[in-house]
């Protein structure tokens, strides 16, 4: 289990079937666009308040991670599209699965 | 082995025309002509063993055991298997190492001239996905897209958004899903306020479609949601389980996202248990 230091999300990069899970931050939220606008960070267009604007266009984080891969055409080789903050490591969540007894 | 000779096999010229006549001539393959194997690949541990018979000029039918292991995030890995001037018999390619399914692991099969990176694609032998019970056979094999057959079934635990968050999940580079079902746990923090998800589908920008949610959720609560297809509008009071309808079927190229919108969201306002169930193809990265 991993925690992205830029949206403070939680999610394992191998999920449980072996298969390689790629995370990307969410847009913000109504919450965290009320904070950026209050902070100065971004301005919404006169008249509109973070909730309609949420649902007009994207905010994105400016450190967003994306572990989407891309593919250099030349070389054929794959990097993640943006590495953006970071992860954390967290310890592992419990399987969905537990036998007991 | 070595192949007996035509009676007419007076000179070598004349042994490799009577080959020629005795074999396919559409799989001779000059001494510059190769088999190239690229797989599209989205499980750990796959390996591709691929196996062929060639007879060359000598007449002697040669046996091949070649392996190539995919990357395994979907992007091309391409393997030059470099053979002798003569006549390809057939081969296949199939899996050892794992357990893909239909869906995980495609493989095209092609002749090329050349053996570096840049070989000059000459002939398509083969192209389909490969399981541990379904072997890819060339050269008279089956020629399909990724695109074909049922897909993997996958079910896929999201990221949990921090708190006041939005749920946001990205279909895989060199991936096409159909979203079959979504799942998520949504607590309301104490503030007061009333609170409705939706699910929003978009490309990445464009939202092309809203599955709204037409529950109210108050504070201090905590409700179970899910879309699916065919599923109608419920709401279990008991559980506090809530059931929506999702439109079918809902194809999303890679990049295209599922994420909630919520309605009146609290920053103290968790999402959690994010589990969805996707039909998966692959498009190669």
């Amino acid at each position: 289990m991993v925690k992205c230091n830029a949206c403070g999300g939680t999610y394992e990069p191998v999920l449980s079937d072996g298969m390689e899970y790629y995370h990307k931050c969410p847009p913000l939220s109504v919450v965290e666009l009320a904070a950026a606008v209050a902070a100065g960070k971004v301005q919404l267009p006169v008249g509109e308040t973070p909730d309609i604007a949420v649902t007009r266009r994207s905010y994105e984080r400016s450190n967003q991670r994306d572990e989407n891969i891309q593919v250099d055409p030349r070389t054929g080789a794959s990097s993640p599209k943006s590495v953006g903050a970071g992860t954390t490591a967290q310890a592992p969540a419990p399987p969905p699965v537990i036998k007991v007894g | 082995m070595t192949y007996p000779p035509l009676p007419n096999a007076a000179s070598a010229d004349n042994a490799a025309e009577d080959l020629g006549l005795r074999f396919a001539s559409s799989w001779y393959l000059r001494v510059d002509d190769n088999i190239r194997i690229t797989s599209y690949n989205a499980t750990a541990n796959v390996v591709l063993q691929i196996r062929h018979r060639f007879v060359d000029l000598s007449g002697y039918i040669q046996a091949s055991a070649e392996t190539q292991t995919p990357n395994t995030d979907r992007s091309a890995k391409s393997t030059i298997i470099e053979t002798p001037e003569g006549w390809l018999l057939g081969g296949e390619v199939f899996v050892s190492g794992a357990s893909p399914t239909q869906g995980q692991t495609f493989v095209v099969v092609e002749i090329v001239r050349g053996s570096a990176s840049s070989a000059l694609s000459l002939q398509l032998i083969a192209a389909g996905y490969v399981t541990t019970k379904q072997p890819l056979a060339f050269a008279n094999g089956l020629v399909g897209s990724s695109l074909d057959g049922g897909g993997a079934l996958r079910v896929i635990a999201g990221t949990q958004p921090a708190a006041g968050a939005e749920i946001s999940e990205t279909v895989p580079t060199g991936a096409r899903w159909q979203l079959l079902s979504f799942k998520f746990t949504f607590t309301t923090s104490a503030t007061v306020a009333n609170r409705t998800s939706s699910l929003t589908i978009d490309d990445g920008a464009n939202i092309f479609n809203l599955a709204g949610g037409n529950a109210v959720q108050a504070a201090g609560a905590t409700t179970v949601q899910s879309w699916a297809s065919g599923q109608p509008n419920v709401a279990n009071q008991p559980t506090n389980a809530l059931g929506y309808p999702l439109a079918t079927p809902l194809y999303l190229p890679a990049g295209a996202r599922i994420r909630t919108q919520t309605l009146s969201i609290q920053a103290g306002d968790q999402y959690s248990a994010i589990q969805y169930l996707v039909r998966e193809w692959i498009e190669g990265a």
